[in-house]
């Protein structure tokens, strides 16, 4: 009985493994195509490598092992691959650079546009050309 | 040895931070280093370098033969004249790190090491392109960039899964062995990443954004540095890795892509976005090419891709100096100019007209008239753009607000380099056999994948 | 219209996970190491016969670490860590760039409070210490590096929190000779046992604090970098420029 619920938890549980992650990157594609605004795409961003660290994770799990470390609990190896654990830490660092980058990129938009929504920014972009214009007409009557 | 080529320019690049001032001054210095070890190294290609000492299945290697050999020459020496052309201090330290990282991608026979290598350059070009205060383009370029990424991630990861190891020559042969169709679907997540970097159009949306908006630096380090070493590694891993045809989706893809950004650049009234669109089509000739898996067409691809650095090199430092110019001031200048935009034209004595003849020829050899009808009609509508483009930098009058003519020319160094590489697209042209006798070798070791794998099978390890 | 293009995209993305990744990949929770490089990397044996290791019993092995992610990170593959801390390196860098080129100045100021003032006083050097335990374990606990050097960083974010007037100076300094020191590292095993990132120290016995070779100075080496930028990055986004 006590067996069976656990079979049934561990086949319930192996499904989303690899699923979600999945469902996680295109969640991640969809906000990316559709949201308007530039700050709701670099968490966007986000989502989508939240996603596949996940995936590739998953892809290293072996049932009944422990985590690969030599250890007084674990003396022997009886470990999970640690590979795409080793992988996934280098993934998470460049993200982190680039979701950085990103965001002081955004602060850099938002202080010249005054803006981060994608039609007003176009808006702000044409104005801000005219007003250049404008400025160059200026000094000449000058 | 070869190592020093990665660690010298990233030693120096650290240790530099508080000093920019000399990180400016080492930034050639560096480079010249770099092609002085990559020449006296030059008898020894055919090796791999295992890091670490670790046998090649467990670890990183480093894979250096001729195509790389090549390949490394060609960048380090445009990085060597981008260095010297650039006085901006900001991007010193940026273009050290982008130098190794560029040497890395070349030269890494690992897939998990090239998406670091791709990242690092990634990150250093969203850097670059926002000279100019141009946030805008440079923050499109990293959601492009940051997207796509993913896939070559999830590529590198895949093929670990399917064979066992990260190291490319032997996960492939496992897997080519086992299961061809698995390279196939590999390649289509790696081909999705390269493709943002080399421009093809659903993937390059970014691109006129990025180039367009008048920096000199951007333009030309993106344009003729990094997508060099993109074609490397879409090369390496499509020709080489793999014996089977990308989906044909792609192809048609890139066909379209030639086309419709000839005719963006067409359209654009601005000479920069024009430039940017012009350096989008002819990237794509370069992949429609490659995707033909044909070798005469390989070799005529890499040709083309070569003389076409070199005149958008001279192309884009012109615009990026000196705006929409006015020739009859500057001649010099504008003579190079005209001598790289016939040769992107395909006018005979330049470079450029051999790299499309010869295309043309190896196409209707194999009979794949699809692809040599659309680089006509493509030829064509860069004619117009360019005509239309030199005859208005050589004969309208272009009158400032105060009534006199502009009288404004590159400084010396940028005329020197700009010079030369004209003269130098003039000489390929006079005499084509020097560069295409190179192309054929790279194209016939691209598709030698029993070498490859011999380079690493002999030294032992599995 | 522009969230149907959204779907379809996703869709097709999700289209070809389902069927062209899924169907190759083995079953979850059900991976077969004999197939893979790790398992030789597991054992510590790539380069002589395959041996079962114990914990603090084996000794002088080709690679020292008690954590085998460790071991990956800073020894098989070495040179992607040095990928992956140029990659931080210079995105800090290039935040620090952009955010000097503000125009307007930015500082983050907040309401001082007296009791976050006293406890960051307390809190500061236990932080400190964990930060430093967790790197220099790096090779026999989980942790490392990065997440060290991440510890390292919260204290001085909070620091930055409890006082307005505190400001950070000599990042750059760490920066520099930390990061240097890695390659430096990486160039002495060139020089000494021929190979760039070469181990040319002993190994130890497995699971010691003094065992596993460069590798707890490698990585005592990543944590300062790694701390040292992310205070720089705190500090260039609390300034705004300036």
């Amino acid at each position: 009985m006590l067996y069976d619920l656990s079979e049934m938890f561990r086949e319930a549980l192996s499904v989303p493994y690899y699923y979600l992650p999945l469902f996680l990157v295109s969640v991640g594609i969809y906000g990316i195509v559709s949201q308007r605004n530039l700050f709701k795409q670099l968490v966007s961003l986000g989502l989508i490598d939240t996603g596949v660290n996940i995936l590739i994770i998953s892809l290293g799990y072996i049932q009944g092992m422990e985590a690969p470390i030599y250890s007084a609990v674990t003396p022997i190896a009886k470990f999970v691959d640690p590979l795409p654990q080793a992988l996934v830490l280098t993934a998470i660092v460049i993200g982190v650079g680039v979701l950085g980058l990103g965001a002081t990129l955004l602060i850099k938009i938002h202080e010249r546009y005054g803006t981060l929504e994608l039609d007003e920014l176009k808006f702000s972009k044409e104005h801000q050309r005219w007003q250049e214009i404008m400025d160059d007409e200026g000094d000449v009557g000058v | 040895m070869i190592t020093l080529l990665i660690a010298v320019p990233l030693a120096l690049a650290f240790a530099t931070i508080p000093l920019r001032k000399l990180a400016r001054l080492i930034l050639p210095v560096v480079v010249l280093a770099n092609l002085v070890i990559l020449f006296a190294l030059k008898p020894h290609v055919g090796k791999i370098i295992e890091l670490g000492s670790w046998p090649a299945v467990y670890g990183i290697t480093l894979f250096f033969d001729e195509v790389a050999f090549y390949f490394l020459s060609f960048v380090n020496m445009m990085f060597l004249v981008i260095s010297l052309i650039t006085r901006d201090e900001r991007f010193s330290i940026p273009l050290l790190v982008m130098n190794a990282a560029l040497n890395g991608l070349i030269l890494t026979a690992d897939f998990f090491n090239s998406f670091v290598f791709l990242e690092i350059i990634a990150i250093t070009s969203y850097i670059i392109s926002t000279d100019k205060d141009n946030a805008l383009g440079s923050f499109k370029y990293l959601i492009f960039g940051g997207v796509a990424s993913i896939f070559y991630l999830i590529g590198a990861v895949f093929m670990y899964v399917q064979g066992g190891t990260l190291n490319m020559a032997y996960s492939s042969y496992i897997i080519g062995m086992s299961n061809p169709e698995l390279m196939k679907t590999a390649l289509v997540l790696f081909a999705i990443t390269l493709l943002v970097e080399l421009k093809v159009l659903p993937f390059g949306l970014w691109v006129p954004d990025v180039y367009g908006n008048g920096s000199a630096l951007t333009p030309v380090v993106l344009g003729s540095v990094v997508s060099t070493a993109t074609v490397y590694l879409f090369s390496r891993l499509s020709l080489t890795f793999v014996d089977e045809h990308l989906p044909p989706v792609f192809y048609y893809t890139v066909l379209a892509s030639i086309v419709l950004s000839q005719l963006g650049a067409l359209y654009q009234k601005n000479l920069g976005r024009t430039l940017a669109f012009a350096s989008m089509a002819s990237m794509s000739t370069v992949v429609a090419s490659l995707l033909t898996r044909q070798e005469s067409v390989v070799s005529t691809a890499l040709f083309y891709l070569f003389t076409d650095a070199l005149a958008k090199f001279v192309l884009f430092t012109v615009y990026g100096n000196l705006g929409v110019a006015n020739f009859r001031n500057a001649k010099t200048t504008g003579i190079a100019f005209t001598f790289s935009s016939l040769s992107l034209v395909g006018v005979p004595i330049f470079a450029g007209f051999w790299g499309k003849y010869y295309l043309l020829k190896a196409l209707f050899e194999q009979e794949n008239y699809v692809l040599a009808i659309v680089v006509l009609v493509s030829t064509l509508i860069e004619l117009a753009y360019v005509t239309k483009w030199n005859i208005e930098q050589w004969f309208a009058k272009k009158e400032t607000t105060k009534g006199e003519i502009e009288n404004i020319d590159l400084p010396f160094v940028q005329k020197l380099f700009v010079l030369l590489s004209a003269l130098i697209l003039l000489v390929i042209g006079l005499f084509p056999q020097l560069l295409l006798d190179k192309t054929n070798l790279l194209a016939e070791k691209l598709f030698d994948f029993q070498l490859y794998r011999d380079i690493f099978f002999g030294k032992g390890g599995m | 219209m522009r969230r149907i293009w959204a779907i379809l995209v996703a869709l097709s993305v999700l289209m070809f996970f389902f069927y062209r990744i899924m169907p190759t990949l083995p079953e979850f929770g059900n991976v077969e190491m004999f197939r893979k490089s790790t398992f030789d990397i597991i054992h510590k044996s790539t380069k002589g016969p395959y041996d079962a290791r114990e914990f603090k019993k084996s000794k002088n092995l080709e690679e020292g670490s008690a954590n085998v992610v460790t071991s990956i990170v800073v020894n098989y593959r070495s040179f992607d860590t040095l990928g992956e801390v140029t990659v931080l390196f210079i995105s800090a860098f290039g935040a620090g760039l952009m955010l000097g080129s503000l125009r307007s100045n930015r500082r983050i100021t907040f309401d001082e409070h007296n009791v976050l003032i006293t406890a960051s006083g307390v809190a500061l050097p236990l932080i400190f210490l964990l930060g430093s335990y967790v790197f220099i374990h790096g090779h026999l606990s989980p942790g490392g590096g990065f997440p060290g050097g991440t510890i390292l960083a919260l204290g001085i974010l909070l620091l930055a929190l409890a006082r307005n007037d505190f400001q950070v100076a000599g990042t750059k300094y760490v920066e520099q000779i930390s990061g240097a020191g890695y390659v430096v590292v990486g160039l002495a095993g060139l020089a000494i046992s021929g190979a760039f990132l070469a181990n040319f120290l002993p190994t130890g016995t497995l699971g010691e604090l003094f065992s596993a070779g460069v590798v707890p100075f490698v990585y005592a080496l990543i944590g300062f970098k790694v701390g040292a930028e992310l205070a720089g990055l705190i500090s260039d986004l609390r300034e705004g420029g300036a």
